[in-house]
Order: C-alpha cells, then sequence, then structure tokens
C-alpha cells in the first residue's frame, strides 16, 4: 500500500484492513454512501480560520437530502472539525441518526490518517476500492451511554476520552483505532521516555501539539 | 500540549510550549525542522517538499516517517475529539491549567467542550 517504506510493526496492517473495508456496507451506511463520503473528505482541503469556505453553510442547504447532507459533513469532519458544537450534532443526530454521524467521523478520521501520511511523506495517494452491495445492518453498538460529549459512547471506559470517542461507530471506530495504536502509542502511552523509536517523545508531542494548534483542537 | 511538557521534563529537555501554538523552536532537537513540516504538511503547498528534506536531514528517513504518521494520527485524533465533542481528561486538567492562559488556547472553540476552560 505504501510502496517500499520501511514502517514501525502494524502500521501497514492496520492501514490494510482500514482500506478493505472502506467500500463495504456497515452498521449504518452503504457501499456507495462510504464511497461518496470519502471522496468528499478527500477533495476538501484544510483551511485556515481566516480561508474557510463556508461548508457549515453548505451542510444547512443539506438538510432534507441524506445524498447530500453525507459528503457535506464528510468535508466539515476532513476541514473544519473545530466548527462542529452541541446544536450542530443534535441536529445531524436528528437528521441521520446519530450512529450514522459518528460512522461518517470515524470513517472520514481512517480516511485522513492514510491520505496525510502520504502527504506528507511525498507518496501518491491510494485508491479507494470500489462501492460494495448489500444493505447496512442498522445495529447499534452495545454499551453505549453519556460521557459528557456530544454523542454517546462506551461506558464505563479505562483511558484517554479520545480512545473512546467514536466507539458509538462501532468497527470503523475500531479499525481508526487500530491506526492510533500502531501509529502513536504502541502500548507506550504512558511511557514519558520512549527509546526505540526515531523520535523522541518530545519530539513525537511537539508534533501532536502543533498540528492540534493548527486544527485550533483544545483537547 | 500536556504530554509534550511532560516527556520533556522527563528527558530534561527545556521546552518552549508556546512553540506548539506560534511556531518556531520549541528546544527539543530539530524542533524548528518538525514544527515547519508540522505546519507544512497542513497546508500541503509547496513548501512541504522543503521542510520534508530539511526535517530528513536532522533525522533520516525513519524519522521523517515516524513525523509523518505522528502528523497523520493527530490530524484524525483532532477530529475524533471535535466531532464527539469529548471533554479533556480529569488526569490532564491540572497540568493544562497552568499553561492554558498563557499560550490562549482557552480561545479555541472547542475548549467550550471542556468545562470550565473556555474563554469564548
Amino acid at each position: 500500500m505504501f510502496g517500499e517504506l520501511t514502517l514501525p510493526a502494524g502500521v501497514a496492517e492496520a492501514a490494510a484492513e482500514a482500506w478493505a473495508n472502506l467500500g463495504r456496507p456497515s452498521r449504518q451506511l452503504t457501499g456507495t454512501e462510504r464511497i461518496s463520503i470519502l471522496d468528499a473528505a478527500r477533495s476538501a482541503t484544510p483551511r485556515p480560520v481566516w480561508d474557510r469556505e463556508g461548508g457549515l453553510d453548505a451542510l444547512r442547504s443539506a438538510r432534507g437530502d441524506r445524498a447530500a447532507v453525507l459528503p457535506a459533513l464528510a468535508a466539515i469532519f476532513a476541514t473544519e472539525a473545530s466548527l462542529i458544537d452541541a446544536e450542530l450534532v443534535s441536529d445531524m443526530a436528528d437528521e441521520i441518526g446519530d450512529t450514522t454521524y459518528a460512522e461518517t467521523a470515524a470513517l472520514v478520521a481512517q480516511l485522513i490518517t492514510i491520505d496525510q501520511f502520504c502527504v506528507s511523506q511525498g507518496i501518491d495517494l491510494v485508491p479507494f476500492p470500489q462501492a460494495e452491495p448489500g444493505d447496512p445492518s442498522g445495529e447499534r453498538p452495545d454499551g453505549m451511554g453519556d460521557a459528557g460529549g456530544h454523542i454517546q459512547m462506551t461506558v464505563p471506559f479505562l483511558g484517554p476520552n479520545v480512545a473512546r470517542s467514536l466507539s458509538l461507530a462501532g468497527e470503523d471506530h475500531l479499525r481508526w483505532r487500530g491506526l492510533v495504536l500502531s501509529m502513536y502509542s504502541r502500548d507506550a502511552f504512558d511511557e514519558m521516555v520512549w527509546s526505540d523509536r526515531a523520535l523522541t517523545r518530545p519530539q513525537v508531542e511537539l508534533l501532536a501539539a502543533r498540528t492540534s494548534s493548527l486544527n485550533e483542537c483544545f483537547y | 500540549m500536556t504530554l509534550l511538557g511532560a516527556s520533556s521534563a522527563a528527558t530534561d529537555d527545556e521546552v518552549r510550549l508556546a512553540a506548539a501554538v506560534d511556531g518556531g523552536d520549541a528546544g527539543v532537537g530539530h524542533g524548528g525542522e518538525l514544527a515547519a513540516f508540522a505546519e507544512a504538511s497542513w497546508r500541503r503547498d509547496e513548501t512541504l517538499e522543503t521542510a520534508r528534506e530539511a526535517l530528513r536531514a536532522g533525522v533520516g528517513d525513519d524519522g521523517v516517517t515516524e513525523a509523518s504518521l505522528t502528523v497523520a494520527i493527530f490530524r484524525s485524533l483532532n477530529l475524533g475529539a471535535d466531532a464527539s465533542g469529548i471533554p479533556l481528561d480529569e488526569s490532564f486538567s491540572g497540568p493544562t491549567r497552568g499553561f492554558v492562559d498563557t499560550l490562549g488556547i482557552d480561545q479555541f472553540a472547542t475548549a467550550r467542550n471542556s468545562p470550565g476552560f473556555s474563554r469564548t
């Protein structure tokens, strides 16, 4: 998937697992809907606050048309996620359902992880798989409850909140978590000294903090 | 941010946390190149290749790969946090209060997701 690059253990496997499922029907989305979401997310480009395209207006205009709402929401996830607030999420829950909202977010999260890696490395983006036929199962994940966020998530939970943030997305959340574990924490989240990597923990955390600041993500 | 401070303390690096917000060298090894790479990766513009090669000169091929993995996964972690509206964890709240005013990150709209932190 990434050519001849030498990657840390587990990264290629997690990416392949995520990619293989992008076009498959899930709990809430058809394969065709998933590819339309991915197309919209890939087409959108992150913009600074002073140069944003009005993604929220596009989303409001799409209300009442699921086929238009999903890509408009995907574009916001990909570029302007810091604009999301409780009111918007409540509106989306009424419009498409909270589980579909979460699944869309987790799907975009997987895509932008892999796309951004390719961009940063200077290698070609990976073509999307074909949309596969079939109906969503419609099943809601078990064990969801209020954890103080905009949507339900796994309760109770041990670990940082971000690790359960999109658990309402079921398998898509788990595949995204697989990327997080292999690309960042690698079972060493609580260790402040990383001696077995090409970068030190402070170097990694500087990249993390600078990226989060550019995205205006307080968390 | 909290983990940048904590890990720097553990490795005896004199870190400048403000660099995470305003850019520049944070005081960790190749900090200027790392910050420039994160910024160029985020912008996805013509400066990225130059930033990547400057970083490569300092940390090597594997270091660039590690940096690319980190920038990529944090773009999506930011999405997960913002889309779900999760509050800051209790364990991070204390250390965060020590620098939140100084750095101005309490002005981010997403600070509203963490009760007691937002200035907006």
